[in-house]
């Protein structure tokens, strides 16, 4: 429920951002531009991330990036850890003007490590205990989002993502690390092609 | 089957013919990302994982794939299976061969790869036993060209491993409870169908000579 509350919210938000784009503008995105965000990035499984983010469009439609989110706060039961990278494309939809909406997929790697020891009953001696170890999950993620590039040096963004994976640690549960994130905020963009 | 390979050589050979004289693709190198499900294993459960490869186009219609995948299975809750593949795969384009936006590109594949298989019980026991073997895959696939520079490509391939598997079997245990057996098997062929969803960039053009 919550996700579609989200999903609903940013679509809403996308739409409202293209009936202002201005169609006689020529369209402001262009092969060269890299561009980089910092920012805090909520997720529904009650996670916390700071998302970092690079990408370069090798093409009006096309760009190249990658992103990493380091967690600050755990959603997922058991979870200590919970970091992960991704790198992928997107593809931007023409526009006029300086908004730019795009769609992305990206497989990516999760660094995760659940909460305590793990111990099981070994009768009749007494339980044998194993501690977490922080293992890589394999991770996909497809979203989409926006850019609204406002400033010759900057921009603003919004981006919606779902993350599927799963940590399978040697003891059980295995934990689902799918969710949905969810990331806006301002970034800088440098041109390099004239 | 010698029927089959004889019409497909003779299918091969005139598109081959077909083709301009000028060799204007070969020297195209792609970099690329994806995830792959693994399905139909011998077990029965799903894997899905993550790689990464690279295409050196060696003519308009040949390419080569070399790639590396990581997958992880949970094994009903009881086990969990990591594969590494690092492989390389020959791919022929019957139709369309040029990145070109909007362009969609089939291809047939085959290959080879190396592999690496752990199987590991969930219990806290850290019972695990591995393998090194060798596989064969072949199957067939589509690239979408996004742009002249970028595609997405899903391609599905049998992969059949040769060499001695790890076998995972859940059964009912005295109590009626799940317990897990594995074990080492005998050399056998025991293989899973690999289906890869990838994006891929162009980013140099080693030695083609372009129209």
């Amino acid at each position: 429920m919550e996700q579609r509350k989200i999903t609903y919210t940013f679509l809403i938000l996308i739409f409202s951002f293209a009936a202002k784009a201005q169609p006689e503008k020529q369209q402001f995105v262009h092969s060269g531009i890299l561009r980089t965000t910092l920012t805090i990035s909520p997720a529904t499984s009650g996670s916390i991330y700071l998302q970092g983010n690079v990408e370069y469009y090798l093409h009006p439609s096309l760009s190249v990036r990658g992103d990493g989110f380091y967690g600050v706060k755990y959603g997922q039961d058991f979870l200590t850890q919970n970091h992960s990278i991704f790198s992928g494309a997107s593809y931007h939809f023409t526009t006029k003007g300086n908004f730019d909406p795009y769609f992305f997929f990206q497989p990516g790697v999760a660094i995760t490590q659940k909460e305590f020891q793990s111990c099981i009953n070994v009768y009749p001696t007494s339980p044998e205990c194993v501690d977490s170890k922080i293992i890589t999950n394999p991770l996909t993620s497809i979203g989409s989002g926006f850019n609204y590039y406002f400033q010759k040096w900057a921009h603003l963004f919004g981006e919606l993502r779902y993350v599927y994976g799963k940590h399978i640690p040697s003891t059980p549960p295995a934990i689902s690390l799918s969710e949905l994130r969810f990331s806006f905020g301002l970034g800088f963009n440098f041109n390099f092609k004239k | 089957m010698k029927k089959l390979s004889l019409l497909l050589m003779l299918v091969s050979s005139a598109l081959i013919a077909q083709e301009p004289q000028k060799d204007y693709e070969g020297g195209k190198l792609q970099l690329g990302v994806r995830t792959v499900l693994s399905a139909f294993s011998d077990d029965g459960y799903k894997g899905f994982g993550v790689g990464g490869q690279f295409r050196i186009k060696f003519a308009n219609r040949l390419n080569t794939e070399w790639f590396a995948d990581y997958i992880t299975t949970d094994i009903g809750g009881m086990a969990k299976r990591t594969d590494y593949h690092i492989g390389w795969s020959v791919q022929f384009y019957p139709f369309n061969y040029g990145y070109k936006a909007k362009k969609m590109i089939p291809f047939i594949d085959a290959g080879h790869c190396f592999d690496y298989t752990e199987v590991m019980k969930t219990d806290g026991s850290n019972f695990k036993l591995n393998r090194w073997s060798s596989a064969v895959q072949s199957g067939l696939g589509t690239m979408f060209c996004l742009t002249d520079n970028v595609d997405l490509t899903v391609s599905a391939k049998y992969m059949l491993h040769i060499g001695k598997d790890i076998a995972a079997e859940i059964f009912k245990g005295p109590n009626d409870d799940n317990q897990i057996l594995i074990e080492k098997t005998n050399a056998s062929l025991e293989g899973h169908l690999l289906i890869a969803f990838s994006v891929n960039v162009l980013i140099a053009d080693l030695w083609s000579k372009e129209k």
